[in-house]
Order: structure tokens, then sequence, then C-alpha cells
């Protein structure tokens, strides 16, 4: 054990790195948490063995009648476990030993013989909760900044310091099972209908009311107020009843499996531990929590996730200025398409003005409309009042001129995908706003730099390319050129991430990076189409494979005509490595065969279950009986392997003419911006686990069957030569 | 000294559209809003200068008290400039810019936006004062009996709704709803129903021109239109390009339904619209090289019975005319608000009539000849609508407009306000 020194120097006054306690005359026992040179508190092995030591002090001490547990930081509880700590652990039993070690402190605290209460105000949050459950009081502030929850299902294992056994035992089975599931955090309002919190405060007057709550305890020994509270409703009873609960468990299981298809063990694993303990003594039940955190720290899965979460953190520090940068207030549109009314919705959703330029307006109807749709699904769901949704699309306007534009901290271009347009209205567009105006264009393709030449003043110029839809994919493309300054790219940076998404500055190619990577394996679907693949298969492999959802129905989502653009642009800039397929273009010319928008693409659109639309079916058998393509049977695993390894090839290249900055952040960026599946954890990290060489090999052998397509990259001949791998 | 003039610098309006319909689910803060935006807009650099919205309106929405303080809001103006509403009757949105107007001229502020916005698609429906009795007696009634009791009292009659926008229109004073004012104007003009009739078949060719030609267009902001927002409106829906003598002439009085004259064809209707006017000090406007649309040289509110509020123009006129010292003669355009065919008939009689200004208005002679030809030559509220509190700014706009488009000095807009008063603006573009 790591050797932790306590500078006890009365019996009342304890003094730590992480802690410290001080035991007031009257009895009552402060501890504080203040986990040094950190903004927030972690449950580091070293920090908990020191909470060990004060907790096992503390019960020594006989004139305390009530602990509590504060942190010291300004916003922040406890952040939960450290979860380098966890990445680290390399052995099931090692992982499990810790756990259980964990489990035991918390058991010790939650064992002394008088009242404990955990004053919650900030992020209170896996093993930092496990601890507040430890308690027998948890009171918390209705800050912003206090989220309440056990996350760890979502990094791929279950809580390990109790929290599978304190919590559905606290606020009933449904209520817990669903939290620790969908491991969402909640807020104190939120947390204390719930009755995870036993009283919720005010931030502002949170010392005292916190103060007043524990005055309560100390004279009465308990609150009887907070334990009355927490007597489980008739339905919660019942439903945890030994005749309901077996019903409970299989429907939970259901819920998951229709969201993961089963793909991720960990809330699979943890139905079923709180099923087998639900009736086992607590330690049994402790037991086998840490047991089955071993297990699931071990998979792979858990391993990538974790992976993932530290490439987010450390995607968020890309481009992000150490000097005060101007905030985006006032932002212009230009076009109210598909895009350019979806950047307008995200805009008046976060509380900004936006307004919408277009040749008619007849057209700034469509923006008006498709943000009314979004806020639309809002109100049902019930995140706005309609109220407030009449709020936010007053911050909505239109016009077909330039007026409205001089004061605009930013002018996005969503126009139509032509680079002659485009430019030309670049220029139009100068003159008509202020200096420290930023442009950016929206193009998903074109090329950031060949636009920037028609402006005056391109180092005001940056890409910004927002994916389809934008209310729901995370992911922005930040392209700069080499004009672009540098606070342009800082404040293009922070407005996205204020704007709640997450950008990547991306080198400018021809299809930055997402689309060029993606292009390749959906034209490749459309290839395997034309050899006579089964189109409804192809899209269930890949869906097996994890992605959300297969490549013809994600083409249609797209739009075939956008798509097309996309893949032919592609095709001119790449040569033979992109070859547009035939099919695709046949395709391009039936007319309305648009994708969903028309309710017509490689499915019929129509009603709840998608269909194979005829139309196209019919098409495909001219074409096949036209060509001379050999119709032939294609194997599952042909199937995947084409379009995985195409798109894999592809995304070494990307790697290889360094249009990221690191290949973990190209397989952020794939995450978020084609749903790649997170427990694969990105496309390189999936590249190295099927190893490089098998990927050099297979990609030989397909290169000389079908073309230039496959292409091995240089990088990936010299990285199998010399062994190495991306991580 | 002669009082200061006012710059109207710029304005721009809403549609107007029919009551209970394209705009029906519209609120009056959002088309206020939405007219407020698209100033702000054309005068980026400006919106920081304003130092107070006012804006009119009449039926005063439960959902936004003090609406004009919502509209700002809504509208973008920056949380620290005030706003006020007025409620001068269908004079409202007159009264918004004469209130900023002697606001500029005792020197408490320079630049304001002013305007008007209505939706009497949204004046409610309310429960009559027996239902309200039964609610009270409920919340009374504390034992099952009582409360039994209670429900036992109730009757059909309960649910019988004052229409709001009824009673509104109805004089508090007289008693007479605004319809019947235009019937006694009828009788003691001696109006006849035909005469109404032709009139208002006028009001809708020259409406209907204006709109072909465009002229409209360049006021009128489009809206998409909420909540559904399927489509933008971008044009009064009230004109009848088909209106024809014939199908007026079909028409049954509405409000005297035997003796009347008065019919729905020959009446303004209800209508939802707004509009809004950027004005300033004519000191500022120069300092800011702005080119005005034109400026408000004077106004005159002026009273009158209130069973024959629709000569509220006459009246009006006179006194503004006279602090003056001008004539009608001077006058090269005119915007008369047609709340009724009879009315507006009306006035151009009295207007004309030397017994009438002795009679009523303590001078010999009369106030002067009302030229159909210059006045509401791209029609008037009969084919537009009459949004009551959004009309005036409208008027102001309108004749501003056209005085441009045909190079006229000095125009007139005069309004007849319920409740028997008249409101009269002299705009001038030099």
């Amino acid at each position: 054990m790591t050797e932790i020194t306590l500078n006890i120097t009365d019996g009342r006054h304890l003094e730590g790195s992480y802690f410290r306690c001080i035991i007031e005359e009257t009895g009552l026992a402060t501890i504080l948490f203040d986990t040094p040179n950190e903004k927030v508190n972690k449950l580091s092995e070293k920090a908990l063995i020191e909470f060990h030591q004060i907790v096992s002090h503390v019960s020594t001490r006989n004139e305390v009648k009530v602990l509590i547990i504060k942190s010291k930081k300004a916003s922040n509880f406890i952040a939960g476990a450290d979860i380098e700590e966890i990445n680290l652990l390399s052995r099931e039993s090692e992982a499990t030993e810790k756990a259980a070690a964990g489990q035991a402190i918390f058991q010790s605290l939650s064992n002394l013989p008088f009242p404990t209460v955990a004053i919650i105000h900030g992020a209170c949050v896996g093993g930092g909760l496990e601890l507040a459950l430890a308690c027998d009081y948890r009171i918390a502030s209705d800050h912003s900044k206090t989220k309440i929850g056990l996350p760890e299902v979502g990094l791929g294992v279950v809580p390990g310091f109790g929290g599978t056994q304190r919590l559905p035992r606290l606020i009933g089975l449904v209520n817990g099972l669903t939290l620790i599931l969908t491991y969402k955090l909640v807020d104190a309002k939120k947390a204390y209908k719930l009755k995870i919190i036993d009283a919720v405060y005010a931030h502002e007057f949170f010392n005292e009311k916190a103060d007043e709550f524990v005055a309560e305890i100390f004279e009465k020994g308990k609150s009887k107020k907070a334990l009355k509270r927490r007597k489980l409703n008739t339905i919660n009873k019942l439903s945890q009843s030994f005749l309901l609960r077996w019903y409970v468990f299989k429907n939970a299981r259901k819920g998951v499996m229709a969201k993961t298809k089963g793909a991720y063990p960990a809330p699979l694993e943890a139905i079923e531990l709180i099923k087998n303990t639900w009736s086992l003594k607590p330690e049994e039940g402790f037991a086998e929590e840490s047991r089955v955190f071993g297990k699931l720290s071990q998979t792979a899965i858990s391993k990538n996730l974790i992976k993932l979460y530290f490439i987010n953190e450390d995607l968020k520090k890309e481009g992000v200025s150490t000097e005060e940068v101007e905030e985006i207030r006032k932002m212009c549109v230009l076009g109210a398409g598909v895009m350019g009314g979806g950047i307008a919705w995200l805009f008046s959703h976060k509380g900004r003005s936006v307004r919408m330029k277009d040749l008619s307006w007849d057209a700034i109807g469509m923006g008006f409309k498709s943000c009314q749709k979004i806020y639309k699904d809002f109100i049902k769901r019930r995140r706005l009042k309609k109220s407030e949704v009449n709020i936010k699309m007053n911050l909505i306007s239109g016009t077909l001129d330039f007026t409205g534009f001089k004061e605009a901290d930013v002018v996005v271009e969503a126009i139509v995908e032509n680079i002659e347009i485009k430019k030309k209205v670049l220029q139009e567009l100068e003159p008509h706003i202020g200096e420290d105006c930023i442009i950016a264009t929206n193009t998903s393709a074109l090329s950031v730099k060949e636009m920037s030449t028609a402006l005056k003043n391109p180092e005001r110029f940056i890409g910004m390319h927002f994916f389809n839809p934008v209310s729901r994919m995370p992911l922005v493309e930040v392209i700069p050129v080499e004009e672009t300054s540098d606070e342009v790219i800082f404040s293009t940076m922070k407005f996205i991430r204020d704007i709640g998404k997450t950008p990547i500055l991306v080198k400018d190619c021809p299809g930055f990076l997402v689309n060029r990577v993606l292009i390749p394996y959906v034209n490749e679907a459309v290839f395997l189409l034309e050899e006579g693949a089964n189109l409804e298969l192809v899209d269930e492999i890949m869906v097996d494979f994890g992605m959300p959802m297969g490549p013809f129905e994600l083409a249609d989502n797209v739009g075939l005509d956008v798509g097309y653009k996309v893949a032919k642009i592609l095709e001119e800039s790449y040569g033979e490595r992109m070859v547009c397929p035939k099919f695709l273009e046949n395709l391009h010319n039936l007319e309305g065969v648009l994708g969903k928008k028309t309710k017509k693409g490689f499915y019929s659109h129509k009603g709840k279950k998608l269909k194979l639309n005829k139309e196209v079916m019919g098409a495909l058998k001219n074409f096949q009986n036209t060509s001379e393509i050999t119709i032939q049977e294609i194997t599952h695993e042909e199937i995947e392997t084409r379009l995985i390894y195409g798109l894999i090839a592809e995304a070494i290249r990307c790697v290889e003419e360094k249009v990221v900055s690191k290949p973990e952040f190209l397989d952020m960026a794939m995450l978020m911006g084609t749903g790649f599946p997170p427990f694969k954890g990105g496309v390189l990290r999936y590249a190295d686990s099927i190893g490089l060489k098998n990927i050099l090999y297979k990609l030989k052998e397909l290169k000389s069957a079908k073309g230039k397509r496959f292409d091995p990259p240089e990088l990936l001949l010299s990285m199998v030569n010399r062994s190495e791998t991306f991580y | 000294m002669a009082k200061k003039r006012i710059a109207i610098v710029d304005g721009v309006r809403t549609p107007f559209c029919r009551a209970g319909g394209i705009f029906n689910r519209i609120s009056a803060d959002d088309l206020g809003a939405a007219v407020v935006k698209e100033l702000c807009s054309r005068h980026e650099g400006l919106v920081d200068q304003v130092d107070e919205l006012i804006f009119g309106n009449v039926a005063q929405p439960a959902n936004a008290a003090n609406v004009a303080r919502v509209i700002a809001l809504k509208g973008g103006l920056s949380k620290r400039v005030p706003a006020y509403t007025v409620h001068r009757n269908c004079a409202s949105g007159m009264e918004a810019i004469t209130t900023a107007t002697s606001k500029i001229r005792a020197g408490e502020g320079d630049v304001y936006i002013v305007g008007g916005a209505e939706s009497m698609s949204n004046i409610p429906l309310m429960f009559n004062q027996k239902m309200t009795d039964f609610f009270i007696q409920l919340m009374k009634s504390k034992s099952l009996m009582s409360k039994l009791k209670t429900f036992l009292s109730f009757r059909p009659s309960f649910l019988k709704p004052v229409i709001a926008v009824q009673e509104g229109l109805t004089d508090p004073f007289c008693g007479l709803n605004m319809g019947m004012t235009a019937e006694v104007l009828s009788r003691e003009f001696h109006v006849t129903r035909e005469q109404q009739d032709v009139f208002s078949l006028e009001s809708h060719k020259r409406a209907a021109q204006a709109t072909a030609a465009g002229l409209f267009a360049d006021e009128i902001l489009p809206v998409p239109v909420a909540p559904a927002y399927d489509f933008v409106q971008s044009s009064d829906d009230g004109i009848r390009k088909e209106q024809s003598i014939e199908a007026l002439k079909k028409l049954k009085p509405y409000f005297d339904r035997i003796t009347g004259s008065v019919t729905v064809g020959n009446a303004c209707g209800l209508t939802d619209g707004a509009g809004s006017l950027l004005i300033m000090s004519e000191e500022k406007a120069k300092e800011l090289s702005l080119n005005p649309l034109g400026y408000l040289k004077d106004f005159a509110y002026a009273g009158l019975d209130p069973e024959r509020m629709g000569l509220g123009p006459v009246y009006s006129t006179a006194k503004l005319l006279n602090s003056l010292e001008m004539s009608m003669d001077d006058i090269d355009l005119i915007e008369l608000n047609e709340a009724f065919a009879a009315q507006v008939l009306a006035n151009e009689i009295a207007f004309d009539s030397d017994d009438f200004a002795k009679k009523y208005l303590n001078q010999e002679k009369k106030v002067g000849f009302l030229d159909p030809d210059k006045m509401n030559v791209n029609g008037g509220a009969i084919a537009l609508g009459h949004p009551v509190g959004a009309t005036g700014a409208r008027m102001v706009l309108t004749l501003l407009k056209e005085m441009q488009r045909k190079n006229l000095n000095t125009g007139l807009a005069t309004l007849c306000i319920g409740g028997g008063q008249g409101a009269a603006l002299l705009l001038e573009r030099e």
C-alpha cells in the first residue's frame, strides 16, 4: 500500500494531502475533500486510502455526533474514480481487488455509529455518488453544475464501489436500473424527485440551509422528514415483489437490446448483477459487484470506451487559445436550405440571433420550416415549452438582401455546392460586413483554398463543415486555409464549442476528413450492389457490424443528389481510387429519386418500415443486363471486408497526409460524424485490433481483384514493415 | 416658436390579413417583433441609439401585458431599451408616433422605434358573469352538500361566452356598436347604401391595382407563417380583385339588420397586422446624414360625440390646419382611414360644408374640399383591413411612400377613433 502521512495535530484536526478533517468540540465532524492541483476531486487510490484513514480515525472519537462530507472545490463535489487508474488495470483480479477495497472503505463509512451527511455542490458522479450513497443523508444545491449519476456503464464497466447495490435499494428497482443502465446524469431537482438526495436547496442559500439540515440531525439524531420521504410508494414496492421482479429485469434487458443490439456487455451484465444480488446479503452483493467490475474492466470494449473518453477530453483542448477570444453573438447564414436552416436552428437554439439570406421568400420560408420541425420534436419530447420555442423562433429572421449583415460576427455560407457560384457570392458579401466578421463556408467537399481566392481578406475565411442533420450530429470539421488568422481559428473553435458541438481541425483537402473516408465505403456498397449483392443484406451486415444504419439507408438520409455531388467531386480529385460507380450515375438520372426527402431512394420511405424502391431495383436489373458485370454470389465476409477495408485504407491515407493532427482524433471524428461503432474504438483502433499486416494482405488481394480502389496506402506499408500500430 | 419637425426615417409593415385566417395563430407581439427586427436590421448602427420603443395596441393580449416591451425584446432591441404600450383605440399606432414626437420635442430622447401591432384573431372569448359567479361559488363551497347544490345551480346559459372583440367595438358610453355609429352618419348625411357600395368597390380596385403594381411590396415585410411555417405571406389578403357591385349589393346589413345600410362589404374587416417606423429629431437625422422618408410637421387630436365618432377626421383636421394656418389646398395627398364607407363619405360632405363648420367646428368657413382623387389613392381599410392598433402606423408609411413615388410634398393622415375622437397628422417630404 502507498504510504500516506496524516498530520494529526491534536486528534481533532487532521491534515492530509487530499482531505482535511476537523472535529469540533460540539461533536460535529467535517471532512473536506480538496484534491491538490486539480479543479475537481477524484477518488484516486491515494485519496481513497487517505479517506479510509480519516474515517477510521473519526470512528474512534467518541465525541463525534454527526459527520459531514464536503468538497472544497468551487463547483465540484467528487467527479468520480480516477479513470486513468481504471485504464491502467491490466488484470481482472487486480481490478476486482481494487473495487473490493473501495467497497470496504465506503462500507466503513456506512458503518459509522453516528449519522453521516454528504453535502453536494457541483458534480457528484460515479465513485462520488457511491461515496454519497454510503452516507446516511445526502443534500444538494440546485446549481447548474450539480449533476448526479453513475456513468460507469458508459465506460463499459459497472459501478464498482457499491453503486449497483445501494442505489436500487435506495430509490427503487425501476428507477435505479434506469439510472445505471442509461448512465445519464440528472440535476439536483431530478435527483430529489428520484429520492437520491434528501433535500435540495437554492445554491445561493446553500450553506445556511445545509447548516439547518445538519443542525436538526445534530439535535434529534436523525431527520424524520428525510427518512419518511424515502419510503417507496406502492407501485415501486410492487415492482420489487418477487412476482414482478422478473418482468422488470426482462423489460430492462429488452430495452437495452433494442438500443444496442447487444453490442455492449456492460448494461446487460449490470442487469444480471442486480438481478442476481437482489436477495443476497450486502457482503455477497458487494463481492459479486467487484467480480463483475473486474471482468468488464478487462474487456476490449471497455478499454475502447475509456480510450475514447480520453480522446474526447484531449480533443476539447484542440485549438483553445490562452487569450480571451471574442464571443460570437450574431450570425448570418447565406442559403436557407437544409444545411442553412439547420445551422440557423442551432444558433437560435443557443439563444443567439440569426439572419437567413436567400434568393426568394419561399426559400427563406423553407428555412423557417426546417427550424420549426426540429423544435416541434423538442416540444413533443418535452425538452422545450411552446413559449420557449416561440422566443427562439423570434431570434430568426429572413432577408433577400444584405441588410443586417453589417454587425454580424460570423457569416456562414451554405448555398449550392458550386465553386463558381460560391466565389461570386463571397465576393458580393465582402463589402457588406464588418472588418472583424468571420466568413465561413459550410461546403462538404469543395476546396476552401479555392474559395478563399475570391476574397480580398482571406485571413478571416475558414471552412466550417456541419453535418446533416445539424440538430443531431455533434461534429463540425473546421478547415482553416494558410491565410486564416490564428484569432479566426481560435474564435471559430470556441464558438462551435459554445453552441454545443465538437470542432475538429482538418486540413483542406477534397472531402475533408469524414466524407473523404466515408465515400469509398458508400461507393463500395454500390459496387457490391452492381455485382449482385442483396441491398438489404449489405445494410444488415453493416448494422450488425455496429454502424447506426447501413450505407444505403445512410445515402437515402443524406440525399442521393448531395451524395452524388460529393462522390463526383472526390472522383475528380482522387481519380481511380474513388471512381464513382456507374449505377450511381444512372440513379442520378432517375427523376425524384433523391432519398428520404422525396420519400424515394434506395428504399421507399413511406410508412414506418423501409421497403426496397422498386423503381431503383428495376433500374438495377436494366443496368446489370446491359453491363458486362458478372453477377455472382458474394459472401457476408466479402461484403464486410470490402466495405470496411476500403474505409480503413482511406483513413490511413488521411493520417499519412496529416489531414488531422492525431490518429485518435480521426477515430473520434468518424465516430461522431458517421456513428462508427464506439465499442470498436474507432476506425484505426479497429485496424490495430485486426492487425495492420492482415489488412495489408487483404488490401493487396482486393486490389488485384477489384483494382485501385483498394490500393494500400504508403503509410500502411511502412508501418507494417516497422511493425507499428496506431495506438 | 415653430415646433420641431420629426424625421420619419424608415418604416415597414407586415401584410394585413383577415382575422381568423392566415395569421390566426400568430400573436400581436410576434407580428410586432417581426417588423421591429426588420427595422433594426436595416439600421444596424442606429439600434444602439434607440431611446425607447413605443407601440400601439388595442386588445392588450393577456399573455403579453405591456405588449410593447415584449415586442422590443423579441424584436432584438437591447434589454436596456425601455418600452411601453399606448392605447387610443383605432389611433393607437398614430398615438405611438405622436407620443414619441412629444418626447423628442420635450428633449427626452432623440431616436424612437414606434408602431402598432394587433392580432384581432387572438382577442379571446370570455366567461360571462353568471359563469364567473358559478366558479366563485364553487370555490366557496366546502362541504359535499354545498358543492352539489352549487353544481345543480348550473344552467346552459352560463356557457354563452362574452365575445371580447364585440365588447371592444361597442362604445361604452353611448352603447352603440361601431357599425351603428356608421349608420348614424349614413342617416345624418344621407349617404345611401349604393354610394357606400360604390365607394367600397373603388377601394378594392385601387388596392388591387397598387398590389399588382408592386407598390405595397415596397412597405411589406413578408412573414413566414407560424406555427407551421408552411408558407410565407407577402401580401395583404383582404383585397378582393373580383369584387363587384352586384356582390356588394347582395349583402345584408350587418349591424342594423332591418333598416340599415352598413354591410360587411362596405365596412373594414377585422384584421391582423403590425407596422413600425423609425423616427428621430430632424437634427439627428441630419447629423447622421440620413435620407428620411419624410417629416411629421405637426399633429392634432380632437373629441366629438361618441355616436358620431366617424367624423373624427374633420374635427381633427380642422384643428390641425388652423394651428398651422394651412388649408386643404395645401395638401397634395390624403390617407383617411376607411372604417366604414358611410363614414368616409360623411366626412367628404362635412369637410366641404360651411354649415357644418359653423355648427360644429366654431369656424366660419368649411375645412375644405376632400378630393377623392387625392385620397386613399391605393385603397384603404375597406380593402386592406383595419388591425386597430396598427393602422395608424400603416397610414403614415403608405402615405409617405406614395408621396415619394409621386414626388409630392404635403400629406395628411387622418383617422376616426372609437369613443368619439379624431387624429390628424401633417407630413412633409422636404
